[in-house]
């Protein structure tokens, strides 16, 4: 009798893994159930990252202090360059905010962003997500779009309280939509499989695309932003038997190697930050962007003459504002 | 009766030892780039499935895989399905695995591994993931290794001397 019972039950157990499996995969109905299972098991979690962790500590006291020092210089060098260009593509962005203020189109502007870490757990390297250490805790949601230093590395896909699973760009279920940065033509890279391939399926032979392309984000479809590098053109064949072009692309985030990287909000405004902001920046930024806005002005010919100065004043405030 | 079925084990250890073994199996170790990794949670399953068969078996099988989906942030019941499959196989096999001496009981250790393998295989092919890598199938041999050790781990001492 026993025995029948536990035949029973085994059938049961099968018939409701599947079930699970099947209701994970389609809908969305079990996310309440990992958020709070999620909380039981992070533990567990911490303790299998405790011997990298641990790892990770003693070669950080090891590093003698020269090599610190070294790093520290670079690790200067690097702000210092990077404020540099931030400086500049804070003056281009704010152009471009007044020149789609003019043509009227929407307004795009930078993205609020977090910092989080991958913990590298997985039993299977085969398969293409990570997990991260920020979740439902810290407002990540399904579908939010997550970086590396580099580019895209692909979206969040199922969240708990406290940690996120991320499924890389390079997972073969994952469509990215792209543009190609040379010319804007539009294109869609899936998965290859493996950490350095994509594929860009479905574009005419007489395409223009070639080796050494860009493509990054066409902000197409809403979920990722726009504007962000998603992989470089490695090789494109053409195959006169087939309709399409055969396009292999490697993802621009280094998907095998980063450990930090980066949830955004697009859309939600960045939370503000200390710039290494000169002091007469507030003046120029008053002047420039009226001289541009000028200049926005007499090329556009679809804007009205007379609005010109308004709109470009207009818009230089707005500039000036939102730096505020 | 069989040797063991007299020493009851606490539930807490048959639970700690669960956990621990989910700590191990998602340790990023990368042994031969992570593909040779031991299914610890498996063994510890099958061994409690061979000397506490009353009240471990599919039902805590299914438990086990059920942490593993959470601890790797996956598909929820892709492991809970193999475990199932391993406690049901080992709890069926256990009267007559058990007499063997351990060595032996490798072999039919790393079969029912082998079923999870399957399983794992299955769910790779049906969600359309793409075929899952051949390497993968170095798991049962992995874990067929480790056995003698988690044998000699969880057995209380009473029984030990089988193994010196």
């Amino acid at each position: 009798m026993q025995h029948s019972g536990a035949n029973l039950r085994f059938l049961v157990l099968l018939f409701v893994s599947v079930l699970l499996i099947n209701v994970d995969t389609h809908t969305r109905a079990l996310a309440p159930v990992r958020a709070v299972l999620g909380i039981a098991v992070a533990p567990l979690q911490s303790l299998a990252l405790l011997p990298r962790r641990a790892g990770e500590w003693v070669s950080l006291r090891a590093m003698s202090e020269p090599e610190l020092l070294d790093r520290l210089d670079e690790l200067e060098d690097e702000r210092l360059r990077l404020s540099a260009e931030l400086q500049r593509a804070e003056s281009l962005e704010a152009e471009n905010r007044r020149l789609r203020e003019l043509l009227s189109a929407s307004r795009r502007g930078l993205d609020r962003v977090m910092l989080a870490e991958i913990e590298d757990i997985s039993f299977e390297p085969s398969v293409q997500s990570v997990l991260i250490n920020k979740g439902i805790a810290h407002q990540v949601y399904e579908g939010q779009p997550v970086l590396d230093a580099h580019g895209v590395m692909g979206q969040v896909v199922r969240t708990s309280y406290l940690k996120s699973a991320v499924s890389l760009v390079t997972d073969p279920g994952q469509t990215v939509p792209v543009m190609v940065e040379r010319n804007g033509l539009r294109a869609l890279t899936t998965g290859g499989g493996s950490l350095d391939r994509l594929d860009v399926p479905y574009l005419d032979r007489n395409t223009d695309i070639r080796r050494g392309d860009v493509l990054v984000t066409s902000g197409m479809g809403g979920r990722f932003p726009y504007g962000y590098p998603v992989a470089r053109v490695l090789e494109v064949t053409v195959d006169v038997n087939e309709p399409f072009l055969r396009i292999v692309a490697e993802p621009v985030a280094r998907l095998g190697y980063s450990r930090e990287v980066l949830l955004v909000w697009p859309g939600e405004p960045p939370e503000p930050v200390d710039l290494p902001a000169p002091p007469e920046d507030h003046g120029t930024a008053g002047a420039k962007p009226a001289e541009t806005g000028d200049a926005a002005g007499s090329e556009t010919t679809v804007a009205p003459a007379g609005g010109d100065e308004a709109a470009g004043a207009a818009a230089g405030e707005g500039a000036d504002a939102d730096r505020q | 009766m069989l040797i063991g079925s007299n020493t009851q084990r606490p539930a807490w250890f048959i639970v700690a030892s669960f956990a621990a073994a989910g700590c191990l199996n998602v340790l990023p170790l990368g042994w031969l780039g992570g593909y040779f990794q031991p299914d610890w949670v498996a063994l510890v399953l099958i061994y409690w499935c061979f000397w506490e068969p009353e009240r471990v078996g599919a039902v805590a099988g299914w438990c086990a895989g059920l942490m593993l989906d959470l601890l790797t942030g996956g598909i929820l019941g892709r492991f809970a399905l193999g475990k199932t499959i391993v406690g049901f196989a080992a709890n069926k096999i256990s009267l007559r695995l058990r007499v063997y001496p351990v060595w032996q009981q490798c072999v039919g250790v790393a079969a029912i591994i082998a079923l999870d393998t399957l399983t794992h295989a299955v769910v790779h092919l049906l969600l359309e993931e793409g075929p899952m890598p051949l390497a993968r199938w170095l798991t049962p041999a992995a874990s067929m290794i480790m056995w003698p050790l988690v044998v000699v781990l969880l057995s209380p001492r009473s029984r030990q001397h089988r193994y010196r």
